[in-house]
């Protein structure tokens, strides 16, 4: 089994990975799916945490977070869906009639 | 006994009860008839029973509290001028905080009951008179008088029956508010808007004077009950406190010289004049400007603690009694002169009562509302008759249109000006005597020339008034009972009232003065004679002396409306003037732009941040968090 800092490694490379995509992407639908993958990442780190401690509380929020991130997939897709639907493109830099 | 009657045997606490009863029951009466008028849309007859009701209820409430309790004959000072066997009717305690705790006490002694039975009495009968005198005004106009007048006879017993300073402020307040509502009563005649205004503002600065003096005497006795402060105990603590003793009795003598229409604040009283003239009978006789005299003799302890403020008090007492008379002679203004003879006399009592002669000084009270009362009544039938007519230039022979007022004016006269054996003359002589006895020479001469002066003035405005003929002003006797028989009642006790004066005088331990007798009557004959001789014709053109730049002078009052503009009134405007222009129309807008400016170009800069990217949102929140994240490194 490698050390722990594999771990975190591999899911620092993943949340950076995420961040990129949620900063440079400019399409809701990757936004959402690098959203995820930084919900996957942190999943990662407690999972190993909670491993490498001997600790349960790290898997049993990891449960949580798989909750939230489903209803956040839920709530991010349907709004890509109504927005494609009702803007005729997917394009998040044009979505900027809140500017102030 | 003092200030503990509680402590008494079981006998005297059904007293006290009985007294307590009638006390608080001639305290609430008037008040609630003026809640009820001034909240209920009576008709017209019962507003009139409401209002001359309360106050007659209130007066047999008074009269039972004078028989259940010390009574009017009790001397309430004893040495030193610490009160001594007062009932205390408690009611209450209001605790303030900060170590102040106020007694809401009713205190029922020899002076609280002769104030309580004037003014219920002659309060009673300037109700009656005044349920014809105000007949012409609208159904609710006619509600809000009795309600104001009401009110006035409630504030002014609770002045008088408060057993506790900050009580008595309460009352004090009181009277100053009600007098602003019925001077002011005819609203739409600006004249009575700025009379009241100004009576209001004048008693302000009195009202200031009181708290402040309640203030000093607190920090000095470390009480505000009477029994505390103006107990043997507590004024013991204040003579001690030489300085304390000297500003508390200076303040009160300003709070009264506001509220009593003396130097250097007593302007106020002959604007009042704009009022009903129920109501400046009311003022002159019961109310208001007796409670100046109250407060002093009260609090005769604390005078007695530091004589150079009870000089001051009495001295300035005498020269108003002095000057106010000189300025009476010269007047025009039928009502204008009765309120300076009003200054002149309550100088008498404040020069009486700061000097020690309490007796002497509230026996004037008692039979000055006898007879000011009924000149004001006379002066009331006279300008009913002649369309509310106020110049005596155009008066003349009205004795034969108006033969109850002409008598019962004679009869007021003659009380003022002291001749013996009317009301008058033995309370203005035991003030005289008293003050002659005690070596205050100054105050004394002051006084002997005010009584010298008085008969002149009051009996040149009874022959031009009522002497001669007719000048312009045409006569109709004025119809109503009750216009009528309290003028004859207040008549009869112009003569005989000298007897409760003496009475009153006997019981409190002073005896009259004979050599002082026979001075004063000397004076009185001699002001008398020379009217006569000058004025008996009742023609005008005796008065054509008084047409001098002298008596411009007098009818200016002596320049000191203009002294009082040019000092305080002139600055004043000058710089609201200068805030309304320099600071309203410049500075402040020009600030107001800076800071507008400032918050918009503020605003413009941060709205940038919000630039409706969701990807820009995203970056704060990651450089956010990542910042939080370091600073929480940083401290472990």
């Amino acid at each position: 089994m490698p050390h722990l800092s594999a771990y975190l490694g591999l899911s620092g490379v993943l949340f950076v990975i995420g961040a990129a995509g949620v900063l440079l992407r400019r399409d809701p639908l990757v936004m959402v799916m690098a959203i995820e993958l930084m919900w996957n990442a942190a999943n990662l780190a407690l999972v190993a945490a909670a491993r490498h401690y001997g600790a349960l509380g790290g898997q049993v929020f990891t449960f949580v977070v798989i909750t939230v991130a489903a209803a956040d997939v839920a709530v991010g897709l349907a709004l890509a869906v109504l927005l494609g639907r009702n803007r005729g493109h997917l394009d998040a830099d044009r979505l900027k009639w809140l500017r102030g | 006994m003092s200030g503990r009657p509680r402590a008494g045997a079981q006998g005297e606490g059904s007293a006290i009860a009985a007294v307590g009863l009638s006390a608080l029951l001639c305290l609430l009466l008037p008040l609630a008839g003026a809640a009820l008028l001034a909240l209920v849309r009576l008709p017209r007859q019962v507003q009139g029973l409401v209002g001359a009701g309360s106050v007659l209820c209130a007066f047999i409430a008074a009269v039972a509290m004078a028989s259940a309790g010390p009574g009017a004959g009790q001397d309430p000072f004893g040495t030193h001028g610490a009160l001594h066997g007062g009932a205390r009717v408690v009611l209450g305690v209001w605790g303030a905080g900060g170590g102040l705790r106020v007694p809401l006490d009713l205190w029922v002694d020899g002076l609280s009951t002769v104030f309580v039975l004037v003014i219920t009495g002659v309060g009673f009968l300037i109700h009656v008179y005044s349920l014809a005198y105000m007949g012409g005004e609208s159904d609710a106009d006619y509600g809000r008088y009795f309600a104001g007048m009401n009110l006035f006879v409630a504030a002014m017993l609770l002045l008088v029956l408060a057993g506790s300073l900050p009580l008595l402020l309460v009352g004090w307040a009181g009277v100053g508010f009600a007098s602003y509502l019925l001077i002011g009563f005819w609203y739409q005649r600006p004249e009575a808007v700025v009379a009241a205004r100004k009576a209001f503002l004048l008693n302000t600065v009195g009202d200031v004077a009181l708290l402040l003096a309640i203030a000093v005497i607190w920090r000095a006795v470390g009480g505000v009950g009477f029994g505390t402060v103006l107990g043997s105990h507590g004024l013991a603590l204040l003579r001690g406190h030489g300085g304390a003793a000297t500003a508390a009795a200076l303040l009160l003598f300003l709070a009264a010289a506001a509220k009593s229409a003396q130097l250097p604040l007593q302007s106020w009283l002959s604007d009042a004049m704009e009022g009903p003239t129920p109501v400046s009978a009311l003022i002159h006789a019961a109310t208001m400007v007796t409670a100046g005299v109250y407060l002093i003799a009260r609090c005769r302890g604390i005078f007695a603690a530091s004589p150079g403020a009870a000089a001051v008090a009495g001295d300035l007492g005498a020269l108003t009694a002095a000057a106010a008379a000189v300025t009476a002679v010269f007047a025009y203004d039928l009502k204008r002169l009765l309120a300076y003879s009003t200054m002149s006399q309550v100088g008498y009592m404040i020069a009486g009562v700061a000097f020690g002669a309490v007796a002497a000084g509230v026996s004037h009270v008692v039979t000055h509302a006898f007879f000011k009362a009924l000149l004001f009544m006379c002066a009331g039938l006279v300008m009913h008759a002649t369309g509310d007519e106020r110049d005596m230039r155009r008066y003349g022979g009205l004795g034969r249109v108006l033969p109850l007022a002409r008598w019962g004016f004679l009869l007021g006269a003659l009380a003022l000006a002291g001749i013996p054996p009317f009301a008058g003359f033995w309370s203005k002589d035991a003030v005289m005597g008293a003050l002659l006895s005690g070596g205050h020479l100054p105050a004394y001469l002051l006084l002997a020339l005010a009584a010298l002066v008085t008969p002149f003035y009051i009996f040149r405005a009874y022959y031009l008034t009522f002497g001669g003929e007719a000048r312009g002003a045409a006569a109709h006797a004025p119809t109503g009972a009750s216009l009528y028989w309290p003028t004859a009642v207040l008549a009869v006790l112009a003569v005989v009232g000298g007897a409760a004066a003496v009475g009153l005088q006997h019981a409190w331990g002073v005896a009259l003065d004979p050599s002082s007798m026979a001075i004063s009557t000397v004076l009185a004959l001699i002001g008398f004679g020379a009217a006569w001789a000058r004025y008996r014709s009742g023609a005008a053109a005796a008065d054509g002396w008084t047409a001098s730049p002298l008596g411009e002078l007098a009818r200016g009052e002596w320049g000191w409306e203009a002294a009082w503009q040019a000092v305080l009134i002139r600055p004043t405007h000058a710089l609201a003037e200068w805030l309304w222009s320099g600071w309203e129309g410049a500075a402040r807008p020009a600030l107001e732009g800076l800071a507008a400016g400032a918050v918009a170009t503020a605003g413009r800069g941060l709205s940038m941040w919000q630039s409706g990217l969701v990807r820009r949102y995203a970056l704060a929140m990651f450089l956010g968090t990542a910042a939080v994240l370091l600073y929480a490194l940083r401290v472990r």
